[in-house]
This record gives C-alpha cells, structure tokens and sequence, in this order.
C-alpha cells in the first residue's frame, strides 16, 4: 500500500469496518480492507475531502453488511451444515419471499414428520390407541378416543414408517433450504444494495 | 426537476441499474484484468452506470465468490502502490455471454415496442 497514512476520519471508518467484519476470517477480511483503504487512499491524494469519499461508502456498519450477506450465503451453502443453512434462511425470511415460503414448507415437512414420530411412540405404551385410521371421517394418523369405531391400517409398522419419515422430512428439508439459498443467491441482483445510484 | 423529483428519479434510476451493472462490469473485465477504483470509474465514464462509491466491492466480492472472476494483487510498475486486480475466469466468460444474449435478446423486443407509439 502507499506509504501516505490515511487521515484520522478514514483511518477511524476503517477500523470501525474491521471490527464489523469480525465474523470473516482475517486474511480475507483483512484483504477487503486493505483493498478499500487503497480506493480511499486514491481518491483522498486525487484531492477529494475524506468526507466526501467516505459518505460514497456510508457507515462502515451498514457497509460491512453486504459482504457478511454474502459471506452468510457462500458459508452455509459451502459447508451444507443444516444449523447454517436454517439460520441463513431464516435471517432472510422477513425480507425475502422465497426465504419465507422455505421456511414454511420446511415447517410443514417437519411437523408432518413430528406427528407421525410422536404417533409411533405413543403407541409402545398404548398399542391400541394410536396409529393410522380409516374411519367415517377419511384417514388420520394420531391417537383415537375409541378404537372400535375405525381401522387401524399399519400395526407395527408404523416404527419403520416413522423413521423412515423422519429421514424423507430431514433430506426433503435439507433439498428446499438449499435450493432456496442457491435461488436467493443466484437471482440476487448486482446492486441490491442501498444507495446503489449516486 | 424539482428536490422532490429527484430522489424519486434516483430511485427509479437505482432499479434500472439492478439488471445491467453487473453485465456492464463483466463486459469490462472482458478486456483485460482491471482493479476496482478502475472500473467505478469506467463504469460511470464509459457505460454510463453510476454507482455510488462504495458499491463495485461488494459486487466483486460476490461475483469472486460465485466464481465468475479471480483476483492478485500485483505491485504497479512505479512499485509502490499494489492494487487488486480481477479478470475473468472462464464461467465469468461464458456467464458474460449468458446474460449479453438475454441483453440483446430483451433489446431486440422491448426497444421497438416502446418505440410503437413515435412510430406511428
């Protein structure tokens, strides 16, 4: 870099962006910083005032934002942890369609699995009780009052059917939360970032 | 125009740069490497896309992280200032051919009928 040191005001935008960008590993975190020091240390010595370089950036919170999105994004979706994928969707469900109609579709996957799991368990201590029913009503899976007036369908292979739908719900969830990232992700478009026009 | 119209004109501007800033940046790097100060000011100068200042790094970053271009940093030949400098891998290529057919594609039906009505 220039031997120039930057002035107090940059130099103090600069460390406030470091710290902001704590959650990137340092050499990559110290390259994007050493890299806009450069861009600011340009425009300063081409005789532009601090301040007025620095409010093209705005405030160096905000800044660090956009690339700790994408640094979100690429983690979650570099790793396949589903702790990151879940959180990385659920910070954009509020602001973000797709993100909401994933984590709804995820829920839903989720409870449809719970229930059938809680159903198979219910029924090693009460056999008789819980189950899938045919009755007058159509089908339902879960616990009846009276056994009497409905068919049990599954028996004991509700155990098998249970884990077997405890694995679907957990890969199915898995496909849509990454599917949704790599959506969100791709169609992002170049400047959603505020202030994209001068 | 009025202080009034022209945050809106900003605006609508802003949503009009959405789709062609980053066409109009991998078009640029499709010359040669170019580090980012470089093409912020091409971009404004030359394409006519003006972005705030701070905006061509998140940009790059991102498109760096999707593959679409590497980055070195190289020592100028003055030697005391090194800068960092993108280029094109060969997705970034074929991502630029990509989105500059769908461009001309867009172009080739939106322009004569917005034109339809001077036309007439």
């Amino acid at each position: 870099m220039s031997p120039a040191s930057p002035s107090p005001e940059i130099a103090h935008w600069l460390r406030r962006l470091s710290w902001s960008l704590a959650a990137i590993p340092t050499p990559e975190r110290e390259d994007i910083v050493a890299e806009i020091a450069d861009h600011l240390r340009e425009r300063t010595q081409s005789g532009q005032a601090p301040a007025d370089v620095l409010a093209g950036f705005g405030a160096p919170e905000a800044y660090a934002r956009r690339f700790l999105d994408d640094f979100e994004l690429s983690g979650a979706l570099g790793s396949q942890r589903s702790g990151d994928l879940a959180a990385a969707i659920l910070r954009r469900a509020h602001h973000s369609l797709l993100a909401l109609a994933a984590v709804a579709a995820a829920c839903l996957l989720a409870a449809g699995a719970f229930v059938v799991v809680l159903t198979a368990t219910y029924k090693v201590f009460d056999p008789t009780h819980a189950g899938l029913w045919s009755g007058r009503a159509g089908f339902f899976i879960g616990i009846i009052d009276d056994p009497a007036t409905a068919r049990e369908l599954l028996g004991f292979w509700i155990f098998p059917l249970a884990a077997l739908s405890l694995v679907l719900a957990w890969l199915a969830v898995r496909l849509i939360l990454v599917g949704a990232l790599r959506r969100i992700a791709r169609d992002r478009p170049a400047t959603t970032l505020e202030g994209a026009a001068r | 125009m009025t202080d009034n119209e022209r945050p809106e004109a900003d605006s609508r501007r802003a949503q009009l740069l959405k789709g062609v800033a980053e066409l109009a940046l991998l078009s640029l790097l499709d010359e040669g490497p170019q580090y980012g100060l470089e093409l912020l000011d091409r971009l404004r100068a030359d394409a006519g896309v003006d972005l705030a200042e701070g905006t061509i790094y998140p940009l790059l970053h991102r498109l760096q992280k999707a593959g679409l271009m590497a980055s070195e940093w190289r020592i100028e030949q003055d030697g005391a200032r090194p800068r960092k400098y993108y280029a094109l891998t060969d997705l970034g290529r074929a991502e630029l051919a990509s989105q500059l057919a769908e461009w001309r594609r867009l172009n080739a039906s939106l322009n004569p009928f917005l034109d339809r009505r001077t036309l007439r």
